[in-house]
């Protein structure tokens, strides 16, 4: 081939990856107290450092972590993971999981609109959601909020009950129609470790790919 | 214009970098031919993990460049008169018609073969485009690069429109137009796309420009060679995508700086 039908980098442009955001709404209420909330942290560790290790995920990937315990609290806003410190979790007070819940996904429309504006193209959000109680405000309106955005196919829900004391029922309505699944013990190691390959797994996908995820065995009691 | 005129092709496509520890195929499809005096490409791009998308998208820009330069007349005039809508159903069903014949058939499901599809032709001064999914078209006119059709996609990054679905008529784009100065099209899959459309503002590269002027001043075999070198050594490292081009060039339009 000749050489003068080489192009040059400046003759192409430059456009960002696309981004896949993903909310994580915690748990960190009283009942968290001890070794739940110290592997909930160990997972949530290991969440962000399997997405780094990645080549594509780093720059796809989009983390913005809510807790809920007492207050709902925006522990980390959207932005790429290379750019972001893991939270520090802290378990304590009560089981806001509706207000938690409409927050992240104000946080999630809101991201989505600074990626129109920008000319960033991006993957249907996802919502994951942990929690070994039952919630002790309102769902409802969190509820006809996820099941309208999930019915729309514009959200993806991972609504995941911890230990016995998990209600099950509740979460279901927050869960989209997609059945919550339950935590095997407090493997919370497999659960993220499970996350962040499928982010990745997503984060690679073009269009009129149907992404398989992995099985949820290792982590999800049945 | 006026005179009578002969367009340059050249189109190429590569793998993605995805493909590389599955050996995977690639999924996009590029064809042209020029017969009696009109000229037309296509570029398809098959649906990601689709089975036979590769093969439905070969089969598509086969169909589509066959049926458009015997009917280049028929489908000019349908859309200048307002018949879109007939003339790209004449098109899909076609393609359509021949992923269900039995040689395509017995391998799998309709969807299986699932592609986008994007066409230009020529003919003197006249040009058709035709455009389903996300794959983008840009025009050259005295050096000046603008997009002549947009990707259309779903909402998000992995969703875009198929010949195979039912909508696929209705969300089929088709343009005709009367040229007053020489101008050359070039079509990119999504995956090109990424080097050659900032989707922030819509800037084009300059490589469109430059890509046209090559198709204009050399020949087929030398230029599909460059896109085919260009695809897998830069266009190919800003996505994983598989990447395709596919050119109708006027050498009335060359410059003069290339040659």
């Amino acid at each position: 081939m000749n050489d003068d039908l080489i192009l040059r980098q400046e003759e192409l442009v430059e456009n960002p990856t696309a981004r896949l955001p993903v909310c994580l709404v915690l748990d960190t209420s009283a009942s968290m107290t001890g070794a739940p909330i110290t592997e909930l942290q160990e997972g949530v560790n290991t969440f962000f450092a399997q997405l780094l290790a990645d080549d594509v995920a780093k720059y796809s990937a989009e983390v913005a972590v809510v807790t809920f315990g007492g207050n709902v609290d925006m522990a980390v806003d959207f932005a790429a993971v290379t750019r972001q410190t893991v939270p520090s979790l802290t378990a304590g007070g009560m089981t806001p999981m509706g207000e938690a819940v409409e927050k992240a996904l104000e946080l999630l429309q809101t991201r989505k609109d600074e990626y129109k504006r920008a000319g960033v193209d991006y993957y249907q959000p996802w919502l994951v959601i942990m929690t070994d109680g039952a919630p002790t405000d309102s769902i409802s309106n969190a509820s006809r909020l996820v099941d309208e955005l999930v019915r729309g196919k514009k959200l993806a829900v991972f609504a995941i009950g911890i230990g016995k004391d998990a209600d099950m029922n509740e979460l279901a309505k927050l869960s989209g129609g997609r059945p919550p699944l339950k935590l095997k013990g407090l493997e919370f190691g497999q659960f993220f470790l499970w996350l962040s390959a499928s982010v990745a797994r997503v984060s690679q996908s073009v269009p009129g790919n149907k992404v398989d995820l992995d099985p949820v065995a290792a982590w999800a009691s049945v | 214009m006026g005179q009578r005129v002969t367009r340059k092709l050249a189109f190429a496509a590569v793998a993605g970098r995805n493909k590389e520890d599955r050996r995977g195929t690639c999924q996009d499809a590029v064809f042209g031919k020029s017969l009696s005096g009109i000229s037309c490409v296509a570029l398809a791009d098959g649906a990601g993990s689709r089975r036979l998308s590769g093969t439905g998208a070969r089969a598509a820009v086969r169909v589509a460049v066959d049926h458009v330069l015997t009917n280049f007349d028929i489908l000019y005039e349908k859309v200048q008169g307002g018949e879109e809508k007939d003339a790209a159903a004449s098109i899909v069903n076609l393609i359509i018609e021949k992923l269900r014949s039995d040689r395509f058939v017995r391998r799998g499901r309709l969807e299986d073969y699932a592609c986008t599809l994007i066409f230009a032709a020529a003919s003197d001064d006249r040009v058709l485009l035709g455009h389903l999914g996300d794959g983008v078209a840009f025009s050259v006119s005295a050096q000046v690069a603008q997009i002549a059709s947009s990707p259309d996609n779903g909402e998000f990054a992995n969703e875009t429109y198929f010949l195979t679905a039912r909508d696929a008529v209705e969300r089929f784009r088709l343009s005709a137009t009367k040229l007053q100065t020489p101008v050359s099209i070039l079509l990119a899959s999504d995956g090109a796309a990424v080097s050659l459309l900032r989707r922030s503002d819509h800037a084009v590269a300059p490589a469109v420009t430059r890509l046209c002027e090559w198709t204009a001043a050399r020949p087929r075999k030398e230029v599909n060679a460059a896109l085919k070198s260009n695809l897998e050594g830069m266009f190919r490292e800003k996505t994983t995508d598989d990447c395709s081009i596919a050119i109708l060039a006027d050498p009335r339009g060359r410059a003069s700086s290339i040659v």
